[in-house]
């Protein structure tokens, strides 16, 4: 900006004219904006759309091309500071402390009794590597477990300091036995961490130089302890064993900590656990049930564990992973689709319950089959006859926000729309409900995409399933603002039609 | 006394990891508490447990000839069995809802004819791949030959699908008599596929109690899972965005969509609209890549664990919530993917420990003098492995056994691990994880610790080279990469450098080894390249991966012009 300004002020026309000189300082003070909602042409309405602190300051950022992907992927990986994000990501993983929901959660059997294995090795290992092993594993274990228990428990709560988290433990009181433990174990993980934290702080931010290296060598010891490990196993254990840690350093480097990127890591390692934690017997080899590991030889362990993980498991599913009240867990299937199926629902009422609305939209959206429809989430898409060709996808407002970087006012951006061929614009009312990015930059785009549309005589209103309450009278009406009542059915829709 | 010392901390340490590991799962998933304060269905737990008590009463009952009851065919009536009972019962608890057995049977028929239809694709999969492994024989061990034959068979009938896509073709009139067709050209194989795969009873040696319940509950998992999927449309945004979006519009255009990235399965489950115009069978397809997934785990295992703890294995993997998951809400292709990943894994664990000829002859040996048979010279048993082959394959067998070099001969599982990689990378990108931790794998399976280790270096320099890191945005986290991918490719070269001094002929072997994987892994991938070189008229990667997509690009400065000129 200031170059900008240099050479504004240094050109002879603006140098004479120091009104207009005034006026174009003025005219890139706005448009330096980064905020599109406070151009003066737009209207917020106050109290109803939260707009989001700016990020903390002091911290290395790095560039990011594509907020969308961020929103989308990197929330699975967590936004502590690089070395932590990538440390702790095992153990988010498995706990889902950064994203919550069931479709990302694998269990805790592969966690808990995996490094165990290390532990407990056939006696085909000699005492003293043996002891080298145990302190090898309980050492890198209680490392990461640290700063991932730590981590977690500070993402929960919003904080980044060590410190203010042990303030905030202090004062917690705990909810029973299952709750107590879990708060002695985040105190000494955050004791711990205390020390490390400013450490790692002090090398890192957002970006750092040293995370890729640390990796490495991180991974470079975890294959010294696997081979030492499984030294005397057979060839064919070995090559499968190593191609699953190499396919699960690229996952770790590669994956964003989307658990189904590196699904065989849930899957395969099942097999050796099993193996090394039962004691069945070995056709072809010198099998001695003196031989076995102490976890092989107590092999009712193994049936303990699995059918503690089978029962939840079994609860969990039988109330289709929805388990809200006693109604909802009686709901083993989903209740419209299995009437479908017995006949007792039409084609077109299983469509309604699932997707409201949808025979309306299909028949809105596809009366012309030339139009384009611009489309901010929602799940209509596969409804609009040649979507691929029809519908402009902007999921994470990626498209928009350059919009109003390029066009400035809502109008120009609706305008450019219409003359791109756009004549419905479909949006997911609840999109914003996704945004687990620090600085929320989601919420900022969608409240400022909500704005584009409130009060532009260029759009109308379709359709939606969202409805409010008058103020003036008690009527309830199809609406998505709230400028003339309050909300009485959110709704997760709206439909509007460029005129 | 050292040891005692290492056992005690070991046993402690193990004991505050499990607490631990336990109460951290319980406090960030707060849902199981309720799932299992709320749980309604007890009555249906103690009905299934006392279902499987009766099963390992009646299965382990001493028989003086093993039980021929359990098939394909009356499983399938097992699980249909299971299903009503699971049904009926839901109905008894939603008090708003009833049920009348016309419509159980509705039910029923429906999850029997899609079931059916997914079980003819599966079948024109599996011919096809019978008829490339009688082309092209390959030394495997005979219980991995069945899911190997259907992984290449879908990958085959898939390559058919983008060809007839790419002309346009892909319609009912074309694909049916097509895949007719194929099941009637090799019309012994399908029958005997058929016979073997319904009605051949099921070795089920060895099972107890444990592999019983374990075999139980997964069916019920499958069970809860395949009849979610009964419905006309997909749920979950990735599938009704993208891989159930695609087969509906490639039966709508009758041919392949512009753009996207390779989309492999969803082009072979668009085979639910084009052959049969349903999108339960859509679905269905996308579920058979969940279930080829658990055979093909239950092989792998088996080469470990016997029946029982393969039993286990798959349970414990299907059980998770992911799974399922993926398996009914959000038909993503990533259980496909992990299909053909196992089938690959399942290769490779033959190339690693090849199955003597000798102990294939015995196990047809042991099944002819079951039948009062006599036992069999090879030739005598090579007729009776290829008598369900018809003649131009067993020519066309002999032509290529003639004119194809040896050292495609001689690497025939790696050809194929590399085939099939190939198509798993046109499944989903992130196949190159498992592409280059298998190239990895090979290194370590010949040369060692060492060998793994400059493998390791290479492959992760290669991977930051070519930028894998920037297409999930990580890379820009990263400031000192441009530098580390040299130093890690060094290290990786001095390292194989030393080797080749030092292991001249098995590094030799190693590059030859990973020129053939890479080679076959590129091949089904041109395909696709080609169409999306055919929408962008450009060699980038990111052309070549992506293609063109229809979709209109708003054209910034175009617009700013136009909103300027007032138009």
């Amino acid at each position: 900006m200031s170059d900008t300004l240099q050479s504004i002020f240094m050109s002879n026309i603006l140098f004479k004219k120091r009104t207009l000189s005034w006026l174009f300082l003025l005219l890139f003070c706005v448009m330096q904006t980064s905020s599109f909602a406070q151009n003066k042409e737009e209207v917020v309405i106050p109290g109803l759309y939260a707009m989001p602190e700016k990020a903390e300051q002091g911290q290395k950022t790095a560039v990011i091309k594509k907020a969308a992907v961020r929103e989308d992927m990197h929330r699975f990986m967590g936004y502590e500071i690089l070395p932590v994000r990538y440390l702790s990501l095992p153990f988010d993983v498995f706990m889902k402390n950064n994203v919550g929901a069931f479709f990302v959660d694998v269990g805790f059997l592969l966690l808990m009794l995996f490094p165990i294995l290390f532990l407990f090795p056939k006696r085909d290992i000699s005492i003293k590597k043996r002891g080298l092993l145990t302190v090898a594993v309980i050492g890198l274990c209680s490392l990461l477990m640290i700063i991932s228990v730590s981590s977690a428990f500070l993402n929960q709560n919003n904080l980044t300091d060590p410190d203010v988290g042990l303030s905030l433990l202090a004062a917690k009181t705990s909810d029973g036995i299952l709750a107590g433990i879990s708060d002695a174990v985040n105190n000494i993980a955050l004791h711990a961490y205390a020390p490390i934290y400013p450490l790692i702080s002090s090398f890192s931010g957002e970006s750092d130089s040293i995370t890729y290296p640390i990796l490495v060598f991180l991974f470079l010891g975890l294959i010294f302890l696997v081979h030492t490990r499984i030294k005397t196993h057979s060839r064919e254990t070995k090559s499968i064993l190593f191609l699953i840690l190499m396919y699960a350093f690229l996952w770790w480097i590669l994956g964003s900590g989307a658990a189904w990127y590196g699904i065989l890591l849930f899957c395969v390692p099942y097999i050796f656990l099993i193996k090394g934690m039962s004691n069945q017997e070995e056709q072809g080899n010198n099998w001695d049930f003196k031989n076995l590991s102490g976890l092989a030889k107590r092999s009712n362990l193994l049936l303990l564990f699995t059918v503690a993980w089978m029962f939840l498991a079994f609860t969990h599913r039988a109330a289709n992973y929805n388990p809200i009240d006693a109604e909802r867990t009686k709901h083993i299937y989903i209740p419209p689709i299995t009437e479908y199926q017995i006949g007792n629902i039409s084609k077109e009422q299983l469509l309604n319950s699932s997707f409201p609305s949808v025979v309306e939209i299909e028949k809105l959206l596809n009366k012309n089959e030339n139009s384009l429809v611009y489309r901010v989430g929602t799940q209509m898409k596969f409804f609009i006859t040649k979507n691929d060709r029809r519908v402009v996808d902007d999921t994470f407002l990626d498209l928009f926000e350059q919009m109003i970087q390029r066009f400035k006012n809502k109008q120009k951006v609706i305008e450019a729309l219409k003359i791109s061929g756009v004549e419905y614009i479909i949006l997911d009312l609840a999109l914003a409900h996704n945004d687990q990015t620090p600085d929320k930059s989601l919420t900022r785009k969608f409240t400022n995409f909500l704005n584009t549309l409130y009060n532009n005589p260029s759009v109308e209103m379709s359709l939606t399933n969202r409805k409010i309450k008058l103020n003036n009278t008690d009527e309830e009406i199809f609406h998505v603002f709230q400028d003339r009542g309050t909300i009485t059915q959110q709704g997760n829709f709206a439909v509007f039609r460029i005129k | 006394m050292s040891e005692k010392i290492i056992k005690i901390i070991s046993v402690l340490f193990a004991l505050i990891w499990g607490i631990v590991i336990f109460t951290e799962y319980w406090h960030y998933n707060p849902n199981y508490a309720k799932a299992v304060q709320l749980f309604q269905y007890t009555d249906l737990l103690i009905v299934f447990i006392l279902i499987g008590a009766g099963l390992s009463w009646f299965i382990s009952k001493p028989r003086k000839t093993p039980l021929k009851l359990i098939n394909g065919f009356s499983l399938f009536g097992f699980i249909l069995f299971l299903d009503a009972i699971t049904v009926s019962f839901f109905y008894g608890k939603i008090e708003s809802l009833s049920l009348n057995t016309a419509g159980l049977m509705a039910h029923l028929g429906l999850f029997a004819g899609v079931a059916f239809c997914i079980y003819l694709i599966y079948l024109v999969s599996r011919v096809l791949g019978f008829s490339f492994t009688t082309v092209f024989p390959i030394k495997v061990s005979l219980s991995d030959l069945p899911i190997i034959q259907v992984a290449l068979g879908t990958a085959i009938l898939t390559f058919l699908l983008f060809f007839l896509g790419i002309l346009g073709v892909l319609n009912v009139f074309i694909v049916a008599p097509l895949l007719i067709l194929v099941l009637a050209v090799n019309w012994r194989a399908t029958i005997d596929i058929i016979k073997k795969s319904l009605f051949k009873p099921l070795n089920i040696e060895g099972l107890n109690t444990l592999g019983i319940f374990c075999f139980l509950f997964l069916s019920l998992f499958l069970i809860f899972d395949f009849a979610q999927i009964l419905r006309p449309f997909p749920a979950g945004t990735d599938s009704i965005n993208l891989y159930v979006n695609l087969p509906k519009l490639i039966n709508d255009y009758s041919g392949l969509v512009a753009g996207n990235q390779p989309y492999n399965w969803s082009l072979f489950m668009s085979l639910g609209l084009v052959v049969f115009g349903r999108i339960d069978v859509v679905l269905g397809l996308s579920f058979l890549g969940s279930f080829l997934a658990l055979i093909a785990l239950f092989r792998l295992s088996q080469k470990w664990l016997d029946i029982n703890y393969s039993a286990l294995c798959l349970l414990l993997f299907f059980s998770v919530p992911m799974v399922n998951f993926l398996a009914y809400m959000d038909m993503k292709i990533d259980m496909a993917l992990l299909f053909i990943s196992l089938s690959v894994l399942l290769l490779f664990y033959n190339w690693l420990v090849p199955p003597t000829t000798s102990s294939t002859i015995k196990k047809v040996e042991k099944k002819n003098s079951e039948k009062k048979g006599k036992g069999m010279k090879s030739k005598q048993l090579k007729k009776i492995l290829h008598s369900s082959s018809p003649f131009y394959l067993v020519k066309t067998k002999a032509f290529f056994a003639k004119n194809i070099p040896s050292v495609f001969v001689q690497n025939r599982l790696l050809i194929l691990m590399g085939l099939l990689s190939g198509f798993g990378f046109g499944i989903k990108l992130t196949f190159v994880f498992f592409f280059f931790a298998l190239v990895t794998a090979v290194w370590f399976a010949e040369g060692g610790l060492l060998t793994f280790l400059s493998a390791f270096f290479l492959t992760l320099g290669t991977t930051f080279l070519l930028e894998l890191d920037a297409h999930p945005l990580l890379r820009s986290f990263h400031e000192s990469v441009d530098v580390l991918q040299w130093i890690l490719l060094a290290v990786g070269l001095v390292m194989a450098a030393f080797l080749f001094f030092k292991e001249k002929a098995i590094m030799i072997k190693l590059v030859r080894s990973s020129l053939i994987l890479s080679l076959f892994f590129l091949l089904p991938i041109v395909p696709w390249f080609g169409k999306n070189y055919a929408e962008t008229e450009s060699f980038s990667v990111e052309d070549l991966l992506n293609g063109k997509e229809a979709t209109p690009v708003l054209d910034f400065k175009g617009l700013k012009k136009k909103l300027k000129q007032g138009k």
